[in-house]
């Protein structure tokens, strides 16, 4: 049974608010390698990053389009048609924009506006199993306007390469994590970092060794606010060519 | 639809830097977070703050928060509990954001369902608390876990970074332990 303790919606509200505010605020300040594990470009798009330095790396998604887009505009809960559905496509490439503050489901993804992103777009790949046939569903209230703009895509990921000394590199994706990461380096362009480096410079327990979660605890707390400087390679692995900058 | 339950698409969005997934994420895991504060805190002010303190903790430390079994959920109860157990530091981290929440006094009747909330939770492990505070706090955590939120061994484990099977031998232990303190096993604790 459903406890009848929730939060107060006033403060709720008060407080969502302020947590996409300092999410927003914050959110650049993450490296790039991060975004790879998204493992769809257009989220990188949808986070107004420069996609050209992922794209084409080792391990991005490829994604070949296969029809013309839709655009597909409505209030409340409806459906956006796709058409007929190609043979070969893997997914449905969206992007959708919330024209009204609120709750909107399309598909299986929520997307929520708050005030400050009404008429902002959110990207992403939705695989074929989730369309109702060959349309998006979207769910919302009567009130809530929206529009939809989507096309049919083949998106496969592409294989991480192999240097010569048999490591594997490129971006983080669904697969997992290579030996050698593609960054962003300070001064800009992509390298790559070690894995292991990484994993230990982000407190990874593993990459640690800790004896107990109190002393990862104790790491985390000690390690916040503080940066590490990682040195970047070509994808050799033994040429640096800069550094990575990692804030904690 | 799959996702309803599945945290994984939707994490994957925020930290793409999708803000509004990160929205969603809270709207996910807000009550049950809120509810785990009022657990440990018994009053609404501080459950407030420390449920506010936890979600900026999951913004901030994103880049190391587990997806247990396809949720954040775990990661944010056993945040939740260490906010909650040091809430002046929570405090002083986030007093910018805490004071402009706007605060609401609760109601007579509310602050007695909140009360009856934490004395209805104690209650489950009314007859073991005082040994139970005597537990180390890795001992705590994933015995709040498995019998307080109803949390599988394995998934408990896994978001306080022990092995299932350390887990296991520890809640056996503190079975034990607890069984030879009070006489008998409280029903809700099971290895």
């Amino acid at each position: 049974m459903k406890s009848a303790i929730e939060m107060e919606p006033v403060f709720t509200h008060a407080l969502r608010d302020e947590l996409l505010q300092f999410a927003q605020a914050r959110r650049r300040r993450r490296p790039l390698w991060f975004l790879g594990a998204a493992g769809a470009v257009s989220v990188l798009v949808g986070a107004g990053v420069a996609t050209a330095a992922i794209l084409g790396l080792p391990g991005s998604p490829v994604s070949t389009s296969l029809t013309e887009q839709i655009v597909v505009e409505g209030s409340g809960s409806g459906h956006a048609e796709l058409g007929t559905v190609p043979s070969d496509a893997t997914h449905v490439a969206v992007e959708f924009t919330c024209l009204s503050a609120g709750g909107y489901r399309v598909a299986t993804i929520q997307i929520t506006c708050a005030s400050l992103d009404v008429g902002s777009r959110s990207f992403f790949d939705l695989p074929i199993d989730d369309l109702e046939g060959s349309a998006i569903t979207i769910q919302t209230s009567d009130s809530r306007a929206w529009k939809v703009t989507a096309a049919y895509i083949d998106r496969k990921t592409s294989p991480w390469a192999v240097n010569a000394k048999g490591e594997t590199y490129g971006v983080i994706n669904e697969v997992g994590t290579p030996d050698l990461i593609a960054v962003e380096m300070q001064a800009g362009g992509v390298g790559y970092v070690r894995a292991t480096d990484l994993a230990f410079a982000n407190g990874d327990p593993e990459a640690h060794d800790f004896r107990s979660p109190d002393e990862a605890l104790r790491w985390q707390e000690e390690a916040a606010g503080t940066s590490v400087l990682l040195p970047a390679f070509e994808s050799d692995g033994l040429t640096q060519i800069g550094v990575f900058l990692v804030s904690r | 639809m799959s996702t309803d339950e599945d945290d994984s698409s939707t994490w994957a969005r925020a930290l793409a830097g999708d803000v509004t997934a990160f929205g969603a994420i809270f709207d996910r895991h807000r009550d049950r977070a809120f509810r785990h504060a009022v657990y440990h805190l018994g009053n609404r002010e501080d459950a407030e703050d420390a449920t506010a303190a936890a979600f900026l903790e999951l913004w901030r430390r994103r880049a190391t928060v587990r997806v247990v079994d396809g949720s954040v959920l775990p990661w944010i109860l056993v945040t939740t509990t260490n906010v909650a157990r040091n809430i002046d530091r929570a405090r002083r981290r986030y007093r910018d954001v805490l004071r402009r929440l706007p605060r609401q006094a609760p109601s007579t009747e509310e602050a007695e369902l909140l009360l009856q909330g934490r004395l209805d939770a104690q209650r489950r492990l009314a007859e073991a608390a005082p040994a139970i505070d005597r537990l180390g706090r890795t001992d705590r955590d994933l015995l709040m876990l498995t019998a307080v939120e109803e949390m599988p061994v394995a998934t408990a484990a896994e978001a306080l970074g022990i092995s299932a099977g350390a887990a296991r031998t520890r809640l056996h232990r503190v079975k034990t332990r607890l069984r030879e303190e009070l006489g008998s096993a409280p029903a809700e604790v099971s290895s």
